[in-house]
């Protein structure tokens, strides 16, 4: 395989799994943003546009502290699975999972407070129980918006360099994303390769925008019925 | 049979109410903000109040004291909101069949496809539902909660976004739904006549308490109930046959009990079961039988009630169904009006209007209750 394929490959894999991870946590916190109106509303969400305020090297460095063998999380780890974090293609995917996380929630949010509570009460009083009405009810109305909120977050993953270069480094065939090769490829004057990746690059962000967007319209089209 | 003790404070809201609502079909009457939906909700479950209990059939759904709350999914009450709050992603088929896949095995539950014959939407079946009017929107929402089995149905305020026409369509369908099921209903309204039309009982709330209960007519034309004086006009609906449709402009005939009422022509009604509407005020009593008259409904009758107070007086009369006629307690006086008594009531062709009325489909009538469908939880 050509090395651009093994860096789209791993590219697709380290954001894929980032979102495996934040799909849920977000749809949990969009939830509980929502519909619960927690009294510390402000402070979770402050919290959690976090990473689109500061600078992805300062994520990257707090996750090199957490994680690093002597860190406190990294102790753990090791203690547990006997292994380290930092510097794997998983620590690419964490620091990609953090920085999408603001743009995911809000997204989520938005989508979850397009579904008229009503209906989830409608559907509890038909018998159907609080998961139920959430995978049969709550997921099928805000889906595009779920789905939007899936994407950007893919695209935001996909496109991370900062703070994935401090956590994990810039290892050809381990941790080396789109991105990081495009920043060796200019490094080492390898210009030719280099555009090629950018616009593998653009690429894949149009269309994933396009996507996006189409999805957003409609969602607002649809809300206005 | 439902117990009610609540008591909900939520800023400037408070709701303190004691009542038992009979079974059959029980109305709460009142004004806006009076509490009339938070008492649904209770009841549904879907609002918890902060002490009280609520029993249905000797079962406790929720009891403060024993800190027991009963979760909606678990009580088979059917809820039907205002608006019907249908599903937008699923079809008129999806909407009633998730009511049948959630609701609890019972031998209440109606199978989707004879719910749809019985309210005839079975031609919607595959229909969105943002294509759907107001009147096949209550339908399906109905419907819906019916498939789910429920143990009582209530209703809040179902007609009240619908025009005249679609109002007693649906009124009908709740009439023969209860006769034809059995099911208890409770119904949320602030509309007098409605009231009169379909229930049993009522109970009135005003500002969150309870201020009246009883038999509809003699509480909400009663005395000192709600300010009578305020309200609107009281309009009998009366369930009614058409034996002549009258074309071109000729007049119809209506069979409401053993009477036959000349109404205007009924051209654009499809079904011979209407609903003739007749303001309480747009009828004459004459103890004499008037001659040599220009209105063509003159019939006779025997007086039933009474029910003076001193802004409005009303009496009702039996022509097969109850008759409300509002007349000044000095005509009352002056004629020698009491209950037994009969007169002859006077109305005009032009002051009845017929709408159709909602009746269930005659070939999927069911004896009930029925044989169970059973789903997987």
């Amino acid at each position: 395989m050509s090395s651009e394929g093994e860096v789209i490959l791993l590219s697709l894999r380290v954001a894929a799994l980032a979102m495996v991870g934040l799909v849920p946590l977000s749809l949990a916190i969009a939830w509980l943003l929502v519909r619960r109106n927690p009294k510390g509303r402000w402070l979770i969400e402050a919290i959690v546009s976090m990473p689109l305020a500061l600078p992805p090297v300062v994520i990257g460095f707090g996750l090199l502290w957490l994680f690093s063998p002597t860190g406190p999380l990294g102790k753990a780890i090791d203690g547990v699975f006997g292994g380290d974090l930092v510097f794997t293609w998983f620590a690419a995917s964490l620091a990609s999972a953090i920085v999408a996380l603001p743009l995911v929630v809000r997204t989520f949010v938005i989508a979850l407070e397009s579904v008229d509570a009503r209906l989830e009460l409608a559907s509890r009083s038909l018998g159907a129980g609080p998961w139920q009405t959430f995978a049969y009810v709550t997921i099928p109305i805000a889906a595009r918006g779920l789905m939007a909120g899936v994407l950007i977050g893919f695209v935001r993953a996909l496109s991370e360099f900062g703070a994935t270069i401090v956590v994990a480094g810039n290892i050809p065939g381990q941790t080396q994303t789109l991105p990081l090769a495009i920043f060796t490829k200019i490094q080492t004057g390898d210009d030719s390769v280099a555009i090629r990746l950018v616009i593998i690059s653009v690429v894949l962000a149009m269309v994933s925008l396009l996507i996006h967007n189409r999805l957003v319209g409609r969602l607002a089209s649809g809300r206005s019925r | 049979m439902i117990s009610l003790d609540l008591a909900i404070s939520r800023g400037d809201f408070q709701l303190a109410l004691k009542a038992t609502l009979d079974g059959g079909i029980s109305a709460i009457f009142g004004p806006s903000g009076s509490g009339k939906s938070t008492t649904l909700a209770c009841i549904a479950g879907l609002i918890n109040p902060d002490s009280g209990s609520i029993k249905l059939d000797e079962e406790s759904l929720f009891d403060s004291a024993a800190r027991m709350i009963v979760p909606p999914e678990k009580r088979s009450v059917g809820l039907v909101f205002q608006d019907g709050a249908l599903f937008p992603h699923l079809d008129v088929r999806g909407n009633i069949e998730f009511g049948a896949k959630f609701g609890t095995v019972s031998d209440r539950k109606v199978p989707p496809d004879q719910l749809m014959m019985l309210l005839d939407i079975h031609d919607l079946a595959e229909r969105n539902i943002a294509d759907l009017s107001g009147g096949e929107r209550q339908r399906v929402a109905l419907a819906r909660s019916l498939a789910a089995g429920p143990r009582v149905l209530l209703l809040d305020e179902p007609v009240a976004s619908l025009d005249a026409r679609l109002r007693t369509t649906v009124l009908g369908y709740l009439k023969e739904i209860h006769r034809e099921l059995g099911i208890p209903m409770v119904y949320v309204s602030h509309n007098v006549s409605e009231v009169i039309y379909l229930a049993e009982q009522v109970i009135v709330l005003d500002r969150g308490a309870v201020v009246a209960e009883g038999a509809p007519r003699s509480v909400l034309l009663g005395q000192g109930i709600g300010q009578p004086a305020n309200f609107e006009d009281v309009e009998n609906y009366l369930s009614g046959t058409l034996i002549e449709r009258g074309s071109g402009g000729r007049s119809a005939l209506v069979k409401v009990g053993e009477h036959e009422f000349v109404a205007p022509s009924a051209e654009h009604i499809a079904a011979d079961d209407v609903v003739v509407t007749l303001r309480a005020s747009d009828v004459i009593v004459a103890t004499e039988l008037p001659r040599a008259i220009s209105a063509r409904n003159v019939i006779s009758a025997t007086c039933v009630d009474l029910t003076e107070s001193e802004e409005r007086s009303f009496a009702t009369f039996d022509v097969g169904e109850p008759l409300v006629v509002e007349l000044t307690s000095r005509s009352i006086t002056e004629l020698g009006l009491a209950i037994g008594v009969s007169a002859h009531l006077v109305f005009k062709t032009t002051s009845l209007t017929l709408t159709p009325r909602g009746v269930l489909h005659s070939q999927v009538k069911i004896s009930s209750p029925l044989p169970c469908c059973r789903y997987r939880r």
